[in-house]
């Protein structure tokens, strides 16, 4: 499958009514698509063959796909876009800040189940320890749990809230949830349900998204599938997303997206 | 010229063509796709349903096809084909790849599909028969041999290899790919009559 077989143009030739209904395997199809690419004939006949062939697909008779498909393509284009642009604009090979996720992965040693157990406790003691104000967002307890889905609708329910819809990509198709921000924006809350468990060693974590750039939105520890985050920023969010990272997570997001929302121009 | 959907009377906004609304896509502008989708979802899922035989996997396949037309906008070169064909060529090759994919009995390499960028589909023969209403083309495809009708439809529908044409039709493989391209051939013959008539009947 390495060795991809080279074509003549009289093979091509031979292949083009196959090759324009695709009706070649694969490795043929990638043949003569490499033989047209760079061979200075024209191929009258693929390109001939290949304009009757587009006839084809006007023959079904037109159907409405589900309703539903739309909202899931968009957002499907709106976590793509949101990507990139942050790929894009992620200081490339710098010499500031590197992961600091990525760079504990560098210095461990080769790990054993049991190690990673160990250093993810460790981390998980680091990060409570560092984080008290957003021990409130990882409460455990149904009642905590409770209680900030309260204050949630609560800031929701005030006159001039901004409330977004959040909706899982592709990767995880069932996310649900929505972003509310206080009328004066700068405070509010991150709602997800129907996220899978975090694999071991990965946690969520939250970012906002303004101008191409994410700053962490803090990590969103989940129960039963459902995730809440007290909010707090002074600067301006268009996008709230929601990536996997590495337990202690990352200074930039490192997979893709997994929920989001927008929040404002 | 051949005329697509007249826009409809100015409300000060002019309607964008296909192929403006891929250079927006390039140019990162979701709301292109949003429209691009509008206009062709039915005809794609209707392509896609047709091939997949499988309304769940079809949906799949729109999404991803539009998705790579997102995706692979930059790559479009108008001068090929128009966007249409372009577009309907993706949802094609996604629809065909998920069918082999499904098929357990295929050897398929795990590699992603080739980007729709090196589909190469011209339709600039399309401007000799026109744009076609789809009962010409239905008619013209009924005009064929059964034998020749068939392998096309085993091929473009059907998702199958010149390989497994001949297994499914126990014709061997030489008879296979000459029906392919006496069909082609003569479908070609078809359309150019029909466009020649709907030419000649004016509207």
């Amino acid at each position: 499958m390495s060795q991809v077989r080279r074509l003549d143009c009289a093979a091509v030739a031979d292949l083009a009514p196959l090759f324009v209904l695709g009706a070649l395997p694969d490795d043929e199809a990638a043949a003569v698509r490499d033989h047209l690419a760079t061979c200075p004939e024209a191929h009258a006949e693929v390109q001939e063959l290949g304009g009757v062939a587009a006839y084809l697909a006007e023959l079904p008779e037109p159907v409405e796909p589900s309703a539903d498909l739309k909202g899931r393509l968009m957002t499907a284009v709106e976590a793509d876009l949101a990507q990139r642009r942050l790929t894009a604009s992620a200081p490339m090979p710098a010499p500031t800040p590197i992961s600091l996720a990525a760079e504990r992965e560098r210095r461990r040693p080769i790990v054993t189940w049991r190690s990673a157990l160990q250093a993810a406790a460790v981390l998980l003691i680091g990060v409570l320890a560092g984080w008290n104000l957003l021990l409130l967002g990882q409460a455990s307890s149904a009642e905590q749990r409770a209680a900030l889905l309260r204050q949630a609708v609560a800031v929701a329910g005030q006159p001039g809230a901004q409330v977004a819809g959040i909706s899982g990509t592709d990767v995880q198709p069932a996310a649900r949830g929505f972003v509310v921000l206080s009328p004066g924006g700068g405070t509010g809350y991150l709602v997800v349900d129907g996220l899978a468990a975090a694999p071991t060693g990965k946690v969520y974590q939250a970012w906002y998204v303004a101008d191409d750039v994410a700053r962490s939105a803090g990590l969103v520890t989940t129960a039963d599938g459902l995730g809440i985050l007290p909010l707090s920023t002074d600067q301006p969010v268009q996008v709230v997303a929601l990536t996997v990272e590495p337990a202690g997570g990352s200074e930039q997001p490192t997979s893709p997206i997994v929920a989001l929302g927008r929040v404002g121009g | 010229m051949n005329r697509a959907v007249d826009p409809p009377p100015t409300v000060g906004v002019r309607v964008p063509t296909d192929e403006q609304l891929i250079e927006r896509a390039a140019a990162l502008d979701p709301t292109a796709i949003d429209q691009l989708y509008e206009r062709y979802k039915s005809m794609a899922y209707a392509l896609a349903a047709r091939i997949t035989g499988d309304a769940g996997l079809a949906e799949d396949v729109v999404q991803d096809a539009f998705l790579g037309v997102w995706r692979n906008a930059s790559r479009y070169m108008a001068a090929r084909a128009s966007a249409r064909t372009w577009l309907l060529s993706i949802v094609h090759h996604r629809a065909i790849d998920a069918v082999r994919r499904r098929r357990p009995t295929s050897e398929l390499p795990e590699a992603d599909a080739p980007p729709p960028g090196a589909l190469v589909v011209s339709d600039a023969w399309m401007e000799v028969a026109g744009r076609l209403d789809r009962e010409a083309i239905v008619a013209a495809l009924a005009s064929l041999p059964d034998v020749q009708r068939e392998a096309i439809e085993l091929a473009y529908f059907g998702g199958l290899t010149q390989q497994e044409m001949a297994a499914r039709t126990g014709a061997p493989l030489g008879t296979v790919k000459s029906r392919v391209r006496l069909g082609l051939l003569g479908l070609r013959e078809a359309l150019e009559r029909a466009g020649a008539a709907g030419r000649g009947g004016g509207t």
